[in-house]
């Protein structure tokens, strides 16, 4: 099965990888990578726990990080929550090519932010398998 | 000019082929009738009519298609022969009429169908009644209404404790050992928090702490409410 860390790896050496010299296409690319990478990690680790196919989808990607924050247990609400923070990155980086916010416009340009997204994503997705899913269990 | 003549002449039998759709109707009656009409919830209804009735399918006979009109010689309270025998004086009578008129007699349950198909079509075609303007006139308003209604606002804005998120982000940051500058901007509901002495990559490997960190003292609606964001100070 494919290990959904090697995108946030991907993600990383995006970041490094001076080879692309467009910054804003790196960026966000590696962006995509992280989110997709905590996304999936998170979806397994529940369907795990819910003896279920790896790949039985979610309705949508707000409703997993809702699920998660209002579940009242402050280690899932810090992972929706962080599964948030990376979504709306990777939603300005793949569908606003001129977003108005001056902070967004710098972010997206910014191999440091791309390679941030990624070092949380592997972080977050190293911390998985120590954690209690049974709260969300069924809902998503 | 040949060719114009050709096609002058294809154009006049395109004009001449048409396509009849209550003929195109007749021939679907007359090839289930048989099978459908003891299905059919409605059929004893019309069976029960007194008087004997006949189908008419012909493009030249369109006010007669527009009734129902049901001729079978073996149901009804008339006897077989006296109903049978009724049938063939009405068809020589149409055929002498009119002898290449199609004349379909029987079948109780298309005849049925075909009414409903012709009563379909002409109230698809009828002018719109005052009745219906008035009916889509209140839809509009109704969505008019519904759209105001959520332009106003309906997301009730939660009231933040500001004094409860500082105590939190004191706390976050005394566990984690960290230096930060926050900046609060509470009308966006949203704290910048800028970390010294740290890079981002051990920022990156700290932020779930500080979610956790934070998440443990303030209520969860205060947390789903404001928006953190974590920077290496320069």
């Amino acid at each position: 099965m494919f290990d959904p860390t090697d995108f946030a790896d991907l993600a990383n050496q995006l970041g490094d990888d001076n080879n692309y010299t467009n910054l804003a296409a790196r960026t966000r690319t590696a962006l995509g990578r992280a989110y997709y990478a905590l996304m999936l990690a998170v979806r397994v680790a529940i369907r795990k726990a819910e003896n279920k196919s790896a790949d039985v989808g979610i309705a949508d990607h707000g409703h997993l990080w809702r699920t998660l924050e209002n579940s009242g247990v402050p280690q899932l609400m810090s992972l929706g929550r962080t599964l948030k923070d990376l979504y709306e990155a990777r939603q300005k980086a793949d569908y606003h090519l001129d977003p108005p916010e001056p902070k967004w416009l710098a972010k997206l340009a910014d191999p440091r932010f791309g390679r941030m997204n990624a070092e949380i994503a592997k972080d977050a997705i190293s911390r998985l398998p120590r954690y209690d899913f049974t709260p969300v269990l069924g809902k998503v | 000019m040949a060719l114009k003549a050709a096609a002058r002449k294809l154009l006049k039998s395109d004009k001449e082929v048409r396509l009849d759709p209550f003929d195109v109707v007749s021939r679907t009656r007359t090839e289930h009738h048989g099978d459908l009409t003891s299905l059919h919830v409605d059929v004893e209804f019309v069976e029960r009519a007194h008087d004997p009735k006949f189908y008419l399918f012909n493009a030249s006979y369109r006010a007669q298609q527009l009734q129902l009109l049901v001729l079978d010689p073996n149901v009804g309270p008339t006897p077989k022969s006296l109903r049978a025998e009724a049938v063939a004086q009405i068809a020589g009578e149409l055929a002498h009429g009119a002898p290449d008129m199609p004349v379909h007699l029987g079948g109780v349950f298309p005849a049925y169908l075909t009414s409903m198909l012709v009563m379909f079509v002409q109230a698809a075609t009828r002018p719109e009644s005052p009745h219906l303007l008035a009916v889509e006139g209140r839809l509009e308003r109704l969505e008019r209404a519904v759209r105001l209604a959520a332009a106003e606002n309906v997301e009730e804005t939660l009231e933040v404790d500001w004094n409860q998120v500082e105590a939190a982000l004191l706390k976050a940051a005394q566990a984690l050992g960290w230096h930060v500058a926050w900046t609060i901007d509470r009308e966006k509901s949203e704290v910048v928090g800028q970390v010294s002495g740290v890079d981002y990559k051990q920022l990156a490997r700290q932020k779930l702490d500080f979610y956790e960190q934070v998440a443990s003292v303030l209520d969860r609606e205060t947390f789903k409410a404001v928006s953190f964001d974590l920077e290496p100070a320069e």
